[in-house]
């Protein structure tokens, strides 16, 4: 009670101090926690989705998309460190966008990144009352409603991110090296060092099935295996030395997934026939019970849910960062650039996008949802080659002080601009309709932007970095 | 038992929602909309502290 009585009085002090006060993000972060929302985000598409792309290209398509889509986020990782470990404000993109390149550019970077996340979000939601529906399946219970748990995952997801960041990625940090784990003790239970023994590579590889050009379609599926590590710019105003923590979260995450996207094509091939592995709903979880293992069929089942719930919760976080940094910016209403007074968190935002991720799991539609995030996201990784070269060449080495500079500009740059093209190219192949609507929804809201509410954001305020003027300028 | 955990995430979900809408409607009330929207982008850090070395190009 004395406790009570204590805590109660220590939350009254901090808000009264408050209220004669400023309020912002609290910089309580660090790199464990950004390779936490950064991974957490992405690894749940090692789990499922990545095995599309062998149903488009085989298992030997599909590792050359595993690699070299692993190339395009490596570049997407270089580049947003060096901009980020810059630009430290929440928004990543959306703020490297405003200050780099302008207020229309951001504006659609912000959306890219507000729906991308939330169309995340939904789509984990969705997975995890799936798994539940499986499970009691498997108990003997036919009938099991997903839609209860589909909102209790958000609903319990949005009170920790409501809550507090630290907590909110502590816990990521936790269940994302779970997950990460399962993959590695699978790894491991299927003997690699036994060739033949368990897994069949050399029975079950084949040549490329529909050629070269089933290789590029396969490029789409291979965005599952890192979809989302840019997520780590979002927490940039909470970490606390982002100009080291910022870079070492992101470099360390694409490593991760790397490997982990390696490890789970290593292995899933090896157990399965092609023709099944391209059509497979849960892959990693399927090889599991290939092996016959009652034990790694847990861990699997386990890492499953955990990645699907660390992915969620890393979504719920950057959305609403997203969001709020457009609404502080006024891009969107300025009600949304609110910071709550004692958890110091974007509150408004994390509670007006709620319905919205609850709207879009209720459609059901898993693989449009997961679509349309796709698409998303890659119309964000299309910007940063552009946004790179800008950046360089309006403030060059020497001009402003940077955390991190990548090497060898402006090749990543170039590279990710060739690699986007062509994955737009192969989603076309797919999604040509949804590529389309999706073009079409951006040009619309940009009008919308430039003709009716840009007229609302007050100019000179939101250029807050403290940097020389640029080159040309 | 499948039943009950259906209601019960229900429940449960519908109370965290609560919560959460009527924490928000408190703090709408009790502070001042100025100081809710007072935060500001993030500083730049690096131009603060003037003795953070710059990175070098590999």
């Amino acid at each position: 009670m004395s406790d009570q009585t204590a805590n109660g009085s220590a939350t009254a002090a901090v808000e009264a101090a408050v209220r004669e006060d400023r309020v912002g993000l609290l910089r309580v972060l660090g790199p464990v926690h950004v390779w936490a929302l950064g991974v957490g985000i992405v690894l749940v598409g090692e789990f499922m989705g990545w095995n599309f792309s062998v149903g488009k290209g085989g298992a030997m398509g599909a590792l050359i998309a595993c690699w070299v889509i692993g190339l395009l986020y490596t570049c997407v990782a270089m580049i947003d460190s060096e901009v980020t470990s810059t630009v430290a404000a929440a928004g990543g993109q959306y703020a490297q966008a405003k200050h780099i390149m302008g207020p229309l550019m951001a504006f659609n970077v912000g959306l890219y990144l507000v729906m991308a996340y939330t169309m995340l979000e939904a789509a984990d939601a969705l997975i995890v009352g799936d798994l539940l529906v499986i499970l009691a399946e498997q108990t003997g219970y036919e009938a099991l409603d997903p839609k209860p748990f589909v909102i209790l995952i958000i609903a319990f997801l949005a009170f920790l991110n409501y809550r507090g960041v630290f907590m909110t990625l502590t816990l990521n940090f936790i269940i994302t090296a779970a997950a990460f784990v399962s993959i590695i003790i699978l790894f491991l239970g299927v003997q690699p060092w036994q060739p033949g023994a368990m897994l069949k590579h050399s029975d079950l590889l084949t040549d490329l099935p529909y050629g070269w050009i089933g290789v590029i379609a396969a490029f789409q599926f291979g965005i599952w295996y890192y979809l989302g590590i840019e997520g780590t710019c979002q927490a940039a105003e909470e970490v606390r030395s982002p100009s080291r923590s910022l870079p070492l979260g992101t470099m360390t995450g694409i490593m991760t997934l790397l490997i982990a996207a390696t490890l789970t094509w290593y292995v899933c091939s090896g157990l399965l026939p092609w023709e099944y592995l391209g059509q497979a709903t849960v892959p990693l979880y399927d090889a599991a019970r290939m092996t016959g293992s009652t034990t790694l069929q847990i861990f699997l089942f386990v890492g499953t849910m955990f990645a699907a719930t660390a992915s969620a919760n890393g979504c719920i976080n950057d959305a609403s960062r997203a969001w709020f940094s457009m609404g502080r910016d006024r891009y969107m209403p300025l009600w949304f650039g609110a910071v709550h007074p004692r958890y110091r968190t974007p509150y408004r935002s994390i509670l007006f996008l709620i319905p919205i991720a609850v709207s879009f799991a209720f459609t059901g539609l898993l693989d449009q949802v997961i679509t349309f995030s796709i698409l998303s996201g890659l119309l964000g990784y299309t910007f940063m080659p552009i946004n790179m070269v800008i950046f360089r060449k309006k403030w060059p080495l020497g001009t402003i002080r940077r955390g991190y500079v990548h090497p060898f500009h402006p090749i990543p740059a170039i590279v990710l601009m060739v690699l986007c093209i062509t994955t737009f190219f192969a989603t076309y192949l797919g999604f040509g309709v949804q590529l389309l609507a999706m073009m079409v929804f951006y040009i619309v809201v940009s009008i919308w932007f430039s003709v009716h509410r840009y007229k609302y954001v007050r100019r000179s305020d939101q250029f807050t970095m403290n940097w020389p003027k640029p080159q040309g300028y | 038992m499948w039943i009950l955990l259906e209601y019960a995430a229900w429940a449960i979900a519908a109370l965290l929602l609560l919560w959460m809408v009527m924490d928000a409607a408190r703090v709408n009330r009790e502070f001042d909309e100025d100081v809710l929207l007072s935060s500001r982008e993030g500083i730049d850090e690096l131009l603060e502290h003037g003795d953070v070395p710059e990175a070098k190009e590999n």
